[in-house]
């Protein structure tokens, strides 16, 4: 067994000076993972609010100007400032355990992301105590709403600022990983030896450096419309109303895979630990994975397509294309598990949700990649419940499963199996009774973005059920915040791998010190923890 | 507490219950189709559904069987199970038979799409659509006739059934988007970039329609109607028509908004 003598490592100050100045890729991780469940927190009350107004028919409690608030803040918080730093703060704590290293390959630049994030990230929750409020023009920011003339307010200012910011935080974020993933693996890790979530998070940073500078393009260019006498976007002076729509989505569209792709990685980690088996086609999940961030590139127009501006057919046979790795990716989770020794602890009974979730997702976003389905669908319900399907159903399926299933590393202690049950139970529940309603109402007709309907439409009675879920989605978070409470307030007790897991992040100390290994077992697998505990007589894992 | 895999295993299976009844349920919902194009697309929509439930069908079955015949069973303690790692064959029939669906799906959508979007030769009406925050204004072409709505007035379209009526859909402000759930059709309507469709209404009656694409405070109350009557009311309707005014502005101020 190799050993590898762990580098000295800075002084980390103690207490909240420790956390303000530190370097260290865990606690940089878990300043993401908090900061961005609190925002999804933040998010979460602001749907509870749309949801509240749109109970019933009339305008009962925030009004058209706040419900539109409402609407731009919370999908603006949950893509921007929950979706991807939570992906970012996994990845931050768990790849370079994964791939036997001490530490990122930029520790500062490390930190430089994560408070370029935090600062942006308040610039934009700012708006919320300006004159006239936070920007009204929809996480889309669609001109010419968004210009000067329609949108005079600093709302939206803030916006594009607090924006410009956490996307270069990402894309330094992404600069990082890349240079960690390829310059500091453990002798034996070839990339073909990396854990699934390593090489998503690869896939993914490589998605933000494509994706994020041209957000952050067009951002500027609607400052500079906005403030400087700019006409990028203003038909009536030669520019374009469409351009921008272009530029948002050949971000958008990414962005949407950004925020999977990592989560696709813990799904499989899991997948495979808790059924006892290795993954099964590691590299047809590679390419998989791969190949949906390739075709991401060039599908953005399906969100175009009712514009007449764009070659619907051919976005839409791109679009469709997406399905077959996608489909790969569920067929070689399905075969990880065929013929396992499965068990359903609180990660892998995410999992499971995600699966199953995560398929009607799946299924309903090849219906509005459709044109002809799409002209009746687009802007309706029926699109705000798929991507919510894909959103929820999916990435925050897995980040809990990731989090259930991470935690017992990060603090030494494993989260109530009873609380974390009962979680899952109220989000199962509460997710099918807040979105199935809502593809009925899409097809209906009911289009997004409306603070209000009349009664005569008919849809009163599907939002009832789609606020009652609402509820009920509020509600199951709080055992998981008093299963955090609970644990944290335990002494440690987990030893390195209370799971039986297979990649290096469980042969670690759990939490790990600074340095992370005192030791590393040889790599000479994708599972090289398994692999040891095999060749110790311990092959049958917990 | 019930035991953890069998708790789970419930869970999972009540969701399959759910959702397969409810998947059922939606896949009759859409609103019955009342022009030609609505038809083709109403056509789709079914055509996707039945291949939507036999993925789902293959996909979370498996994924049921999965979960129920290989949980940990006491006689597997001490053991682990058999650790395979891949099938070349697996991979290329879960490769091959998507490929294979997505084809023939896509082959449905070019033919849908053909007949949703076909252009009519020489429709009789054409009417231009333009949309302004928050009302629709209907002019029709070869007319004097200008149709608006306001504060007390809804803005209504009329047109003959059984005949393409030509659409001619531009903005003067902001995007909006023409939406009418019974023609199960929408277009965007955005400024500096004009867009034209037919539709071809069946039946005569009262259509409700609303903007889609957020427009700004009002965009909740920026509905409008299409009333499809028969060709000789129609014609009648037109003629009594008041020519409108000459128009000094393209959209009135926003104070003038429902």
């Amino acid at each position: 067994m190799s050993t590898i003598v762990a580098p000295v490592h800075g002084l980390e100050l103690p207490g909240l000076t420790g956390w303000l100045t530190t370097t260290d890729h865990k606690r940089i991780g878990i300043l993401y993972i908090t900061a961005a469940f609190a925002f999804f927190l933040v998010g979460g009350v602001l749907a509870e609010g749309m949801r509240a107004e749109l109970a019933v028919p009339g305008i009962q409690l925030v009004g058209e100007q706040g419900y539109d608030q409402l609407f731009t803040m919370h999908g603006t918080i949950m893509l921007l400032l929950f979706g991807t730093p939570m992906a970012i703060g996994l990845a931050n704590y768990v790849v370079p355990l994964q791939i036997g290293t001490d530490e990122m390959s930029f520790p500062r630049v490390n930190a430089l992301s994560f408070w370029m994030f935090l600062t942006g990230s308040l610039i934009v929750l700012s708006s919320f105590l300006v004159q006239g409020g936070p920007a009204a023009i929809g996480w889309t920011g669609y001109v010419p709403l968004s210009d000067a003339t329609y949108e005079p307010g600093v709302g939206v200012d803030l916006w594009i600022v607090g924006l410009i910011l956490t996307g270069l935080s990402a894309v330094i974020g992404a600069v990082n990983f890349i240079a960690t993933i390829y310059g500091r693996r453990t002798p034996g890790m070839t990339m073909f030896r990396m854990p699934i979530f390593t090489w998503n998070i690869l896939v993914t940073a490589l998605l933000i450096l494509f994706a994020f500078p041209v957000l952050t393009a067009a951002l500027a260019m609607l400052f500079i419309d906005r403030h400087l006498g700019g006409t990028f976007f203003q038909p009536a002076l030669g520019g374009s109303a469409v351009l921008w729509q272009h530029l948002f989505w050949f971000f958008g569209h990414p962005e949407v895979y950004i925020l999977i792709l990592p989560f696709f990685g813990v799904i499989t980690e899991i997948v495979s630990v808790f059924s006892r088996k290795p993954i099964f086609g590691y590299a047809a999940f590679v390419f998989a994975t791969i190949a949906i961030a390739s075709l991401s590139m060039s599908v953005w127009a399906h969100h175009m397509f009712t514009t007449g501006a764009v070659s619907n057919p051919f976005f839409a046979i791109a679009s469709f294309a997406i399905a077959v790795p996608t489909g790969i990716k569920f067929f070689n989770w399905i075969a990880t598990m065929w013929r396992g020794h499965l068990t359903f602890e609180t990660p892998m009974l995410w999992a499971v949700g995600f699966l199953y979730l995560f398929l009607l997702g799946g299924i309903t976003g090849i219906i509005v990649a459709s044109p002809a389905l799409d002209y009746h669908l687009q802007d309706t319900y029926f699109v705000v419940a798929h991507f919510h399907n894909t959103l929820i159903g999916g990435s925050v399926f897995a980040i809990f499963a990731g989090i259930y299933y991470w935690f017992p590393k990060m603090t030494g202690r494993r989260l109530s199996e009873t609380l974390g049950r009962i979680q899952f139970g109220l989000w199962v529940v509460g997710f099918t009774l807040t979105f199935l309603p809502q593809y009925e109402l899409g097809l209906l007709g009911m289009p997004r973005r409306i603070a209000d309907y009349a009664s005569a439409t008919g849809w009163t009675d599907l939002n009832v059920a789609s606020t009652v879920g609402a509820v009920i989605l509020g509600l199951g978070v709080v055992p998981f915040l008093v299963a955090v409470g609970e644990a944290l307030r335990r002494p440690p007790d987990q030893g390195p791998d209370p799971w039986g897991g297979a990649t290096l992040e469980w042969w670690a100390d759990s939490p790990p010190p600074p340095g992370n290994f005192r030791d590393l077992p040889p790599v000479r697998s994708v599972r090289p923890v398994f692999d040891a505990r095999l060749e110790a007589g311990g092959g049958a894992p917990t | 507490m019930r035991r953890p895999s069998g708790g789970g295993l419930r869970r999972m299976l009540s969701v399959v219950g759910v959702a397969v009844p409810v998947a059922a349920a939606v896949a009759g919902c859409l609103p019955a189709p009342v022009t030609a194009q609505a038809r083709a697309t109403s056509t789709l929509w079914t055509q996707f559904v039945i291949a939507a439930a036999v993925v789902g069908a293959i996909v979370w079955g498996l994924i049921t069987v999965a979960i129920v015949r290989y949980r940990r069973r006491p006689a597997d303690a001490g053991s682990i199970p058999p650790q395979i790692v891949d099938s070349r064959n697996l991979e290329i029939a879960w490769t091959v038979l998507p490929i294979l669906t997505i084809l023939g799906l896509f082959g449905l959508t070019l033919v849908a799409l053909g007949q949703v979007d076909a252009r009519a030769v020489s429709p009789r009406v054409t009417v231009d659509v333009t949309a302004y925050r928050w009302q629709w204004r209907f002019d029709y072409e070869g007319t004097a006739v200008s149709v608006a709505g306001g504060p007390d007035q809804p803005a209504e379209m009329v047109v003959p059934v059984g005949e393409p009526v030509h659409i001619v859909l531009t903005s003067v402000d902001v995007a909006h988007s023409f939406f009418v759930p019974a023609f199960l059709f929408k277009r965007d309507a955005i400024p500096g970039h004009p867009n034209e469709f037919d539709v071809t209404i069946d039946e005569p009656g009262v259509y409700a329609g609303q903007c889609a694409e957020f427009c700004g405070v009002f965009h909740d109350r920026m509905t409008l109607r299409v009333r499809a009557v028969p060709r000789d009311v129609f014609d009648t309707w037109l003629a009594g028509q008041v020519p409108a005014a000459p128009s000094t502005s393209a959209a009135p101020s926003a104070s003038a908004a429902p």
